[in-house]
């Protein structure tokens, strides 16, 4: 690949991921609100809310917790970057993985009944579902002989028919990253007012929109891993319907499911996407698949 | 040259070490420390530049070492019956007595038979490795300028304590002791002069560890003794398993140049010398002792964690591993290590105490270092043995940390350090970015933990169980130490009067060197792979494990770009930290349902009007987590897999 | 108009808080989020944090009790903010009118912007006060 072609997918990734997440927080709403018979805001209210969000005076509580958004809003940029340079893709789970330090340690920071709630649940949440998204890699550079995605692009096949169980355990830990029911439990990705919502609660103003942008460029990014299933071969385009099809599954389930308990999602992502996963590592490694 | 460079690094030590015992005077004490420690740093920097060479000293050298080695355990015994006769008997005391009689009288007996042959020789007696470079650099430069801070920490201990009589001429012999004892750990080559430094080591582990002799001090010496003395049993018997061995051989180098794959006899030492690795590493089931190990003095444990004893164990892990490359024995020890850093991980969650969290986090970055040897590539043996460097760096700087706020706030409670960075924000800063160096990328912690990762998915069927064990362990580690350096950060959102932060240069002084060596050696990583690592790679027989254009660790397998992720952590994190300054008016209290108390911030209405105290507090998950819960599984799962190990090297399966 | 302020327009987060009335506004104002009147079409969210919200519904009339309450509320909104006195109780104290435990309207604590008389108010009158209270904003200087 020619290095303007890698400037150029860089440039793109920045500009265009959080325009792609935004509006599909937008289309969530409307289509959450269509599911439950109402009609719902427009589909670029949250373009709306992001920049009223801006708008706004900042205040604060404390210092660290601005140093932690801004930490949160870079390290994502920075995962979004490296994902479109086709880097090693467990480095760019582990920067994703900084960045959900950041988040947290921001909630940490403030002397807050709320927010250390949100804070110490978020760490949950990332008990939960980091096993699993580190490990969803192992099998991927088992198929195409290393991890960096340029191996994923240069394997010639479709991964998704070999590694389907792998995909699905990514599916789990796309929604407890998303925060939609039943993993709605350190935050709610909707305004809900749950402890009044979690890891955000002291963040207000411009530093909430910074943590909005930020999960805009994470959804955006989890969609893109999710699509690397399909990014090969004849049917390139299902990379793109995918994840849209999995992300749209995923409203449903939100909109049909309580909130379950923290302890409940810890056990349910070990058990059951640490077992998919490991499945798919054995028979791949017993050459089956 | 080289006799005085191997002088200087192993005899000038002990020899101040001895001085210091008959100074009483402090200042006097602290300059022959801090000679010895400049001493050590200059002479491991001239090791680096004089690269690998053997050398044999003069026979005389191996009586001596033949005659000091039974002194030591004569020692042990001494002390264990005496505690026998002076606190009655006890669990440590007489597993303490056992364990020396097993481990001396095979090796007398072996010795005596061949007493023709005495001393026993091997050639050369030592050997000096780029591996041995690098542990004899972490040795000399951490663990010196751990003594450094103990000068003033053990005055500040004392005060505290209200010591009559000072005991630090005592406490600075065992501690200058162990460095000269670690040297000439990982200098030898002859498994006997191995053997009797090892047992060096114990000594002064034990020794310091009794060093405050309160009586939980003294059981969790003896606990130390008699479980490194397993140990030291594994060692007597793979010298006489080596010795009769075909080979014929007390010379390390053969042994792992012979391999076991050739010589299928050689399994069952080099699983006793796994053993030794294992307890002198606290794996699992044998952790106990380095948790007791806590009640010492906090530069101890920095001593015990970063620089020495531990490193020990893992060291000779990775100097055997060639030894059992392609048997089962390999295959057994990554899955071994890869379940301790997972329970050890998790067991972390469920401390509440700052030093115990930190002390199962060594021993599961120990089990990290050992899954590497079991892995057994050039990738995995690379990253295992950086992780040694960045382990001891980081885990150094942590306790020290630790040892410093202790000075502070006299606890050692996580839930006693909320909001410390309010109050020593220069302390509680170097602390937070000593956990993030253990933690996250771009820090060389996580660098050799990509490394091991991408390392074992390449070992066939058996990397299905190791991975997960791997990044399972890896989820854990993050909930520890976010919830820890959370605790540290959370305090009120309100500015408050505040104190300037007391400077105390030996201890500031320190921690800044240290948490400076942890960024720029991460930064470095290319060159220190280049500098130190391949040449042990290649020494060892292990191919090429990195290539490093543009500054980047590249692997067949994959690539990791460090330094770009550096630019970007001082972009996100450092400018704003540095340029954000918040103003009062813009500050608010937290939420606390509109019933806050006019302002003041940490303080909320509750029931009849009462002005009551917001009081936050950690997640431990104690009754899911907690060691009483899980030592149940743990402790068994531990004696399973040694009963694993030696059905496994006594009944080799091809 | 400027992105900024038709964007504030489009996005009015409300807190809601119930100064002791006899929930009939309130529930009214829980009517509102129903499909029926579905504020969101206009980008309205009920939001349970003073500090993530623009506009504040107040019910009932304040007391003694809950005035500090009501004030602290206040002032844990980030500016541009709007106050809306929801019902005759919120304007004026209404039925409660010089009892001695109330102060009275809301207005006696915190400025408002906004009065909607009505006992209790109908979900329609909400809406119509939310959007008036916004055409303030055009005006807002930061």
């Amino acid at each position: 690949m020619s290095t303007g072609w890698l400037v150029g997918s860089v440039v793109i990734a920045v500009i265009v991921a959080p325009l792609i997440g935004g509006l599909l927080r937008g289309i969530d709403r409307k289509l959450t609100a269509h599911m439950q018979g109402r009609i719902g805001p427009p589909i670029i209210q949250n373009f709306y809310d992001l920049i009223k969000l801006f708008g706004k005076k900042p205040m604060v509580a404390g210092k660290p917790q601005l140093v932690f958004a801004w930490g949160y809003l870079f390290l994502i940029i920075t995962a979004v970057v490296f994902f479109a340079l086709r880097q090693d893709l467990l480095v760019v789970l582990f920067i994703l993985g900084f960045a959900g330090v950041c988040l947290v340690l921001g909630a940490l920071s403030v002397k807050s009944p709320y927010s250390q709630l949100g804070g110490h649940r978020e760490l949950l949440q990332m008990l939960a579902y980091e096993p699993i998204l580190l490990l969803a890699v192992i099998p991927i550079a088992l198929k195409t002989g290393g991890f960096p995605i340029t191996n994923i692009f240069e394997y010639g096949q479709p991964l998704l028919p070999n590694l389907w169980l792998t995909f699905i355990a990514l599916v789990i830990v796309l929604d407890i990253v998303m925060k939609k029911s039943p993993f709605d439990i350190s935050s709610s990705e909707h305004a809900h007012q749950e402890i009044v919502r979690g890891v955000l609660t002291e963040y207000s103003g411009p530093y909430l929109a910074i943590i909005e942008l930020a999960h805009w460029y994470e959804l955006v990014l989890l969609l893109a891993i999710l699509g690397l299933f399909w990014i090969v071969g004849s049917l390139w385009w299902l990379s793109i319907l995918t994840p849209l099809a999995i992300w749209f599954i995923l409203l449903i389930t939100d909109n049909i499911c309580t909130r379950l308990t923290w302890s409940w999602m810890v056990k349910f992502a070990w058990g059951v996407g640490i077992s998919l996963i490991a499945l798919n590592i054995l028979v791949v490694n017993l050459g089956w698949m | 040259m080289v006799a005085i460079l191997l002088a200087l690094a192993i005899g000038f030590p002990i020899l101040t070490g001895v001085i210091c015992l008959g100074i009483k005077n402090h200042k006097a004490r602290a300059g022959v420390v801090s000679l010895t420690t400049l001493v050590l740093i200059v002479t491991s920097i001239l090791f680096l530049r004089q690269g690998s060479f053997p050398y044999s000293p003069p026979p005389t050298w191996d009586w001596v070492i033949l005659v000091l080695d039974y002194v030591i355990l004569a020692y042990f015994l001494f002390v264990a019956i005496r505690d026998f006769i002076q606190r009655g008997m006890s669990r440590h005391n007489v597993l303490a007595i056992i364990l020396t009689l097993a481990s001396g009288i095979p090796l007398a007996v072996f010795e005596f038979s061949k007493a023709g042959y005495l001393p026993l020789e091997a050639e050369p007696t030592l050997y000096i490795d780029h591996l041995s470079i690098v542990m004899c650099l972490i040795i000399s430069i951490i663990g010196s300028l751990i003594c450094v801070y103990a000068i003033r920490y053990m005055k500040d201990h004392e005060e505290h304590l209200h010591v009559e009589k000072t005991n630090q001429p005592r406490f600075f012999f065992f501690m200058l002791i162990f460095l000269g004892a670690m040297n000439g750990l990982v200098f030898s080559n002859n498994l006997l002069w191995l053997a009797f430094f090892w047992e060096m080591t114990t000594l002064c582990c034990y020794a310091l560890i009794r060093h405050d002799e309160t009586p939980i001090a003294i059981t969790n010496a003896f606990r130390a003794l008699w479980m490194c003395l397993i140990g030291g049993v594994g060692f007597t018997l793979a010298i006489i398993f080596a010795w009769n061995s075909p080979l014929h051989t007390l010379s390390l180098m053969t042994i792992i140049e012979s391999g076991a794959v050739a010589c299928p006899v050689l399994l069952l030492p080099l699983a006793l010398l796994c053993l030794a690795g294992f307890t002198k590493s606290a794996q699992v089931p044998i952790q106990g002792w380095l948790l007791g190990a806590m009640v010492a003095p906090t530069p101890v444990s920095a001593l015990l964690h970063s620089s020495t004893m531990v490193n020990a164990g893992v060291y000779l892990l990775l100097r055997i591993a060639p030894g059992f490359q392609g048997t089962n024995l390999s295959t057994f020890v990554a899955v071994y290590g890869g379940t301790v850093f997972l329970v050890t991980s998790i067991l972390a969650i469920s401390q509440s105490e700052g030093k115990r969290v930190l002390a199962y986090s060594t021993i599961g970055n120990l089990g990290l270092i050992i899954l590497c040897a079991g892995i057994n590539t050039p990738l995995a043996i690379a990253c295992g043995i950086m992780l040694i460097i960045f382990h001891a760096i980081s885990k150094g700087l942590l306790f020290l940390c630790a040892g410093a706020i202790e000075s502070h706030i006299w606890s050692r409670n996580i839930e006693d350090m909320e909001g410390l960075a309010a109050r020593l924000p220069i302390l509680a800063g170097i602390t937070i970015a000593g956990m993030l160096s253990m933690l996250v990328a771009p820090f060389g912690v996580l660098i050799t933990k990509w490394g091991a990762m991408e390392a074992a998915s390449g070992i066939g069927v058996w990397s299905t169980l190791v991975v997960i064990l791997l990044m399972a362990g890896s989820g854990a580690t993050t909930v520890f130490w976010t919830k820890w350096a959370g605790r540290l950060l959370c305090h009120s959102p309100l500015p408050g009067p505040r104190k300037p932060e007391p400077i105390i240069p030996l201890y500031h002084g320190v921690l800044i060197l240290l948490i400076a060596c942890a960024v720029v050696f991460s930064i470095l990583i290319t060159p220190i792979y280049n500098g130190v690592v391949a040449p042990a790679l290649a020494e060892a027989g292990y191919g090429v494990a990195f290539t490093t254009g543009h500054w980047f660790l590249k692997s067949p397998i994959g690539i990791f770009a460090a330094w770009p992720i550096f630019v970007v952590v001082a972009l996100a994190l450092i400018i704003p930290s540095l340029r954000i300054r918040t103003k009062p008016e813009e500050s608010q209290a937290a939420y606390m349902c509109g019933e806050n108390v006019e302002m003041g911030a940490d303080e909320f209405v509750a029931v009849a009007d009462e002005r009551t105290p917001l009081k936050t507090g950690g997640f431990y998950v104690e009754t899911a987590l907690g060691e009483k819960n899980l030592n149940r599984f743990v402790i068994p799962i531990g004696i399973v897999f040694l009963i694993v190990l030696f059905a496994i090297s006594v009944f080799p399966l091809p | 108009m400027s992105i900024l302020t038709k964007s504030r327009i489009k996005s009015p987060w409300l807190l809601h808080y119930d100064c002791g009335g006899c929930n009939g506004c309130d529930i009214e104002v829980l009517a509102a989020l129903t499909p029926i009147y579905d504020i969101e079409r206009f980008g309205i969210v009920n939001i349970g944090n003073p500090k993530h919200a623009d506009v504040l519904l107040v019910t009932g009339p304040v007391n003694h009790r809950n005035k500090r309450v009501l004030r602290n509320l206040y002032e844990q909104m980030p500016e541009p903010k709007l106050v809306i006195a929801v019902g005759t109780c919120a304007c004026t104290g209404g039925i409660f009118y010089n009892c001695p435990n109330t102060l009275g309207g809301i207005d006696k604590i915190i400025p408002v912007d906004v009065y909607i008389p009505g006992c209790a108010v109908r979900p329609e009158a909400i809406i119509d006060a939310v959007v008036i209270a916004l055409g303030k904003l055009k005006e807002y200087k930061g």
